[in-house]
């Protein structure tokens, strides 16, 4: 009876995520869009249902905390730029039915976003969904108020509603959420195979273009699958909020397990999907069932056996449910990216009205030498400020290193070898915390700390990078997420690794004896690792690894038939790329000396990838500008909402959904064609993995061809000299 | 220009296209009588699936107008242009894989969807006129013979009996003799009123099979006249594949 009970639990819990995974396959199925915002859907949905429901106990809990907020974002939270208000108490049916109609609202606002994209590459698709869920989320924020809370259950639990059968516990809630699961996955399983609007979806899906000469308004349809995808995550939500209360990141974390639920059914079968939450939550509960769970000082399980999961079956690759998708060539999984023009180019449009000339631009005309003179001068302004300030600066600065060094582990690993990791930021927490351990319970000194922790950080790089050796693109990045949720909620919470969080300082003395402010030590000593990593990286770029690299990432098949050996090349890439960031992780940890679990959240790592694509993530000077735009300049602007500034993120998510409209091959960054509009070079760096989404039609014909040429005579790599042909 | 005394059923005059900013038709002019058979010829990439997608609805002409039936069809919509009587048979067959038979077929049905009766009756007829349809009906679209998959293209095509259906490429990749039986019922369809608009890079047998066929090389039409004249002018037709072939190489 005690496993029955777990497996139990494991079916409520496994229906939840079925129901995640099956607003991702529905859209997934309709429009190829690995849609991550999904969980930053249901999360809203459900805090709209909890915070109206009068049952939901929310209003005692947060009292004047309770209600919703706006705050118009930028305005840097001014009396005058904050509305709030307090909704009225509605019963639970009012309350859902305003829930869905949000659902219904934010899935036609993404299905919108998402239309000029329907040409993109899945790793395209995913980077604009990122966009989505980080301005979604930052809204998110800032309309409900960052507090989390526990709320009532659905049907209320008393002797009433719970149930005792020989030792097997079971109550009404549960019983609502798998009958609940089962209905709504027949009905929609029904609805693709029976009407003909779900027909004409999945007609759609198989080929956009066919399905209009039939006469299907695609976009219509489309929008149809969107609403239904987030209203099933709208309700798995509403559903998963009273187990594990409503608080924005955990809700929105669920999505992995959709995820996994999803990749049981190859992404394509409802019934599979369905199957797949079942199992992923059985799995889980027995693993806290048995003796592993029960080891003292273990946290909750269940994202490092989504990550097992996950990984074994992207390995293993079972037959029935990979027959329908293909893995390796993933760029156009499933629909066929086909390559009919029709948009002009955003690029060109782009440029011409740049070329008019806005001021900024006017400034720049001469940017060879003004950038010089600007990165000169901003680079002797950043190493004097810790010297002349306190404390803070010196923390924004050293953080900016971090994010620096974050950002060039990601030209390394995403813009030069094209492998898409969203692990990047959770390398920064196994290299903290390697460096905690060094350092402060084995008293090792500063110097020897860094570079014990980068080599400790080669196994973890391992762990994402064998199973690189198998994936590319979409669900490379699915492994590299569930890696970094797992590393995020499991590994830190451990016990054995919680407890060793504080270094020791890096110099030993009394304060009298210091020239600066201890924040400013860390800071030259974060700026001299920076100064390392950046001449290797430098000296790289030019080396025939890197050529290597950039062949690997645009044609993997062309760069074996040149020799290059793929696996011993991407292993490189990610143990350099794990590396620098645990590098940067070992900065943080001396940084903060004592360190908090919650600093090294999964959804970072998803920042990160952003951040390298607006900064031009083939770019060492992209890795700069992440650390300068996102970690300092947010500290000049910031005023914290709700305890979290939003600004950055809601703008960084709404620029990379640009930048991807814009250059889709996702390596130009949008900043860095701000100051270089003309420079070709960026743009013809079209990898696989993040090929054009206009098509390569019109890219070929519109006479960016030519630079492809000249790149492949610059670098010199086989890969690029073929594509140059 | 062939003179007739009927309005034609499609017109195109002066049809500038392109993809971006890059032009793929330059003044294309071209007329299809009712009941009449067209062939539209040239190489790669000369732009006849450009001349199909613009009519369709696809893509809009930057200039030019696009008439059917007398009506200016330039700005609309696929699915206007399909409820007008156009349906196309898209290049490499362009089946939905992933749907049965019977889906696809009703997929064709996409624009009569709410007359039910209809819909059951139009795809009934399409599955006497190929009965292997109809035993394949549950079968998925993705694992039909090349063959099947034409016959299934057409017959969805042909569903809605449209006035006007363009077909992308008939014979690529089939066994002649299969071609000659796709032929046939295309024949039969025709007799029944509905005109065809034939591209082909197959010359001789598009000319055999049509009344009238136009050349296309550049995005320009070269010349255009009677099929069976041009037949036995195979003089003209080496001078356009020649050229196209050699430049091409």
């Amino acid at each position: 009876m005690y496993y029955v009970n777990f497996v139990f639990i494991g079916i409520v819990v496994g229906s939840v995520y079925a129901l995640f995974g099956l607003g991702l396959t529905v859209v997934y199925k309709a429009t190829r869009v690995p849609n991550f915002a999904q969980g930053a859907i249901g999360t809203t949905v459900a805090f709209v249902f909890y915070k109206l429901w009068a049952g939901s106990g929310i209003r005692l809990a947060l009292r004047e905390h309770s209600g919703f907020y706006f705050q118009i974002p930028f305005l840097g939270g001014h009396s005058w730029a904050r509305f709030s208000f307090q909704p009225p108490a509605l019963p639970a049916w009012a309350a859902f039915v305003v829930a869905m109609l949000v659902a219904a609202a934010l899935g036609l606002i993404v299905s919108r976003i998402m239309r000029p994209f329907s040409r993109a590459t899945t790793v395209s698709l995913m980077i604009v969904s990122f966009g989505i869920f980080t301005v979604l989320l930052g809204l998110a924020y800032n309309t409900f108020s960052g507090y989390q809370t526990q709320v009532h259950s659905l049907i209320p639990i008393d002797k009433t509603t719970t149930h005792t059968f020989h030792g097997f516990f079971f109550n009404n809630e549960q019983l609502m959420i798998i009958a609940v699961t089962l209905a709504l996955t027949v009905a929609v399983a029904a609805f693709f195979r029976r009407t003909h609007l779900g027909v004409a979806i999945r007609a759609v899906a198989d080929d956009r273009q066919v399905s209009q000469l039939l006469g299907i308004k695609a976009d219509t349809v489309s929008n149809v699958s969107w609403v239904l995808g987030s209203m099933l995550a709208g309700i798995a939500g509403i559903l998963i909020t009273p187990l594990i209360g409503l608080d924005l990141l955990t809700l929105s974390n669920l999505i992995v397990l959709g995820f996994v639920a999803s990749l049981f059914g190859g992404f394509r079968s409802l019934i599979g999907t369905l199957g797949g939450g079942l199992v992923l939550g059985v799995i889980e509960q027995l693993v806290i069932a048995s003796p592993i769970g029960k080891l003292s000082g273990l946290p909750p399980l269940q994202d490092a056996v989504a990550f097992v999961v996950i990984v074994a079956l992207l390995m293993l690759r079972p037959k029935w449910i990979f027959s329908g998708i293909r893995v390796d060539e993933e760029s156009g999984v499933g629909g066929a990216a086909v390559t009919f023009g029709g948009q002009a180019p955003a690029e060109d449009r782009f440029r011409a009205w740049l070329r008019k000339g806005p001021a900024l631009w006017l400034i720049l005309q001469d940017w060879k030498t003004a950038r010089w003179v600007l990165g000169l001068g901003g680079m002797a302004a950043v190493m004097v400020i810790p010297i002349f300030t306190t404390g803070y600066w010196s923390t924004v600065l050293a953080t900016g290193i971090i994010f620096t060094l974050v950002g060039l582990s990601l030209v390394i690993l995403t813009g030069w070898a094209g492998q898409v990791s969203l692990a990047q930021y959770a390398f920064v927490g196994v290299g903290a915390y390697t460096a905690a351990i060094l350092s402060g319970t084995a008293h090792l000194p500063f110097w020897l700390v860094v570079p014990l922790t980068v080599l400790i950080s080669v196994p973890f790089s391992l762990l994402i990078g064998i199973p690189s050796l198998r994936l590319r693109g979409f669900f490379l990045a699915l492994v590299t997420l569930a890696f970094a949720v797992a590393v995020d909620t499991d590994l830190f919470l451990a016990n054995a690794v919680e407890t060793h969080n504080s270094v020791q300082w890096i110099t030993h003395g009394g304060t009298t004896h210091r020239p600066f402010s201890y924040t400013s030590e860390v800071f030259y000593m974060g700026l001299a690792v920076a100064l390392a990593c950046f001449f290797v990286a430098y000296n790289l770029r030019r080396s025939r690894t890197a050529r290597a690299f950039l062949a690997l990432r645009d044609s993997e098949p062309t760069a074996i038939v040149f020799g290059i050996n793929p696996t011993a090349y991407k292993l490189l890439a990610f143990c350099i790329g794990g590396g620098v960031a645990a590098a940067a992780g070992a900065v943080f940890a001396y940084l903060y000396v004592n360190m908090d679990p919650t600093s090294f959240l999964f959804i970072y790592g998803v920042a990160f990838i952003g951040y390298g694509i607006l900064t031009g993530i083939a770019e060492l000077l992209g890795a700069v500008l992440v650390g300068f735009l996102f970690a300092v300049l947010p500290q000049i602007l910031a005023t914290p909402v709700n305890g979290v500034n939003q600004t950055i993120p809601i703008l960084t998510g709404a620029l990379l959904v640009i930048t991807i409209y814009s250059y889709p091959s996702g390596q130009a960054g949008f900043l860095k064609r701000l100051v270089r509009p003309d420079d070709e070079t960026e743009q013809i760096l079209t990898a696989t993995e993040f090929s054009p989404a206009v098509g390569g039609a019109p890219t070929a014909l519109s006479g960016n061809g030519g630079g492809e040429a000249h790149a492949a005579g610059a670098d010199g790599s086989p890969g690029q000299r073929e594509r140059g042909r | 220009m062939p003179e007739t005394d009927q309005a034609p059923l499609l017109e195109l005059h002066g049809v500038d296209a392109g993809y971006g900013a890059v032009q793929v038709l330059r003044s294309v002019d071209l007329v299809v009588q009712p009941g009449e058979v067209v062939a539209l010829l040239g190489t790669n990439g000369a732009g006849k699936s450009t001349i199909l997608k613009v009519v369709s609805g696809l893509m809009h002409p930057w200039a030019g107008t696009v008439s059917f039936g007398g009506e200016d069809i330039s700005r609309w919509q696929p699915e206007q242009t399909v409820r007008a009587g156009i349906t196309q048979v898209p290049g490499g067959r362009g089946l939905l894989p992933n749907l049965t038979v019977l889906e696809n077929l009703q997929m064709g049905a996409h624009s009569i969807r709410r007359d039910r009766a209809r819909t059951k009756r139009s795809i009934a007829r399409v599955c006497d006129v190929f009965p292997r349809l109809g035993e394949r009906r549950k079968q998925l679209a993705g694992t039909l013979s090349g063959g099947e998959a034409q016959m299934l293209a057409l017959g969805r095509a042909f569903v809605l009996e449209p006035k006007l259906m363009m077909i992308d490429e008939l014979s690529l990749g089939l066994a002649p003799t299969i071609v000659q039986g796709l032929v046939d019922v295309l024949h039969d369809m025709n007799e029944a009123g509905m005109a065809l608009l034939l591209v082909e890079q197959h010359a001789n047998l598009a000319l055999s099979v049509t009344d009238h066929a136009y050349f296309l090389e550049k995005g320009q039409i070269r010349f255009d006249g009677r099929s069976q004249e041009l037949l036995e002018r195979d003089d003209l037709l080496r001078s356009v594949f020649l050229a196209g072939a050699t430049v091409g190489a």
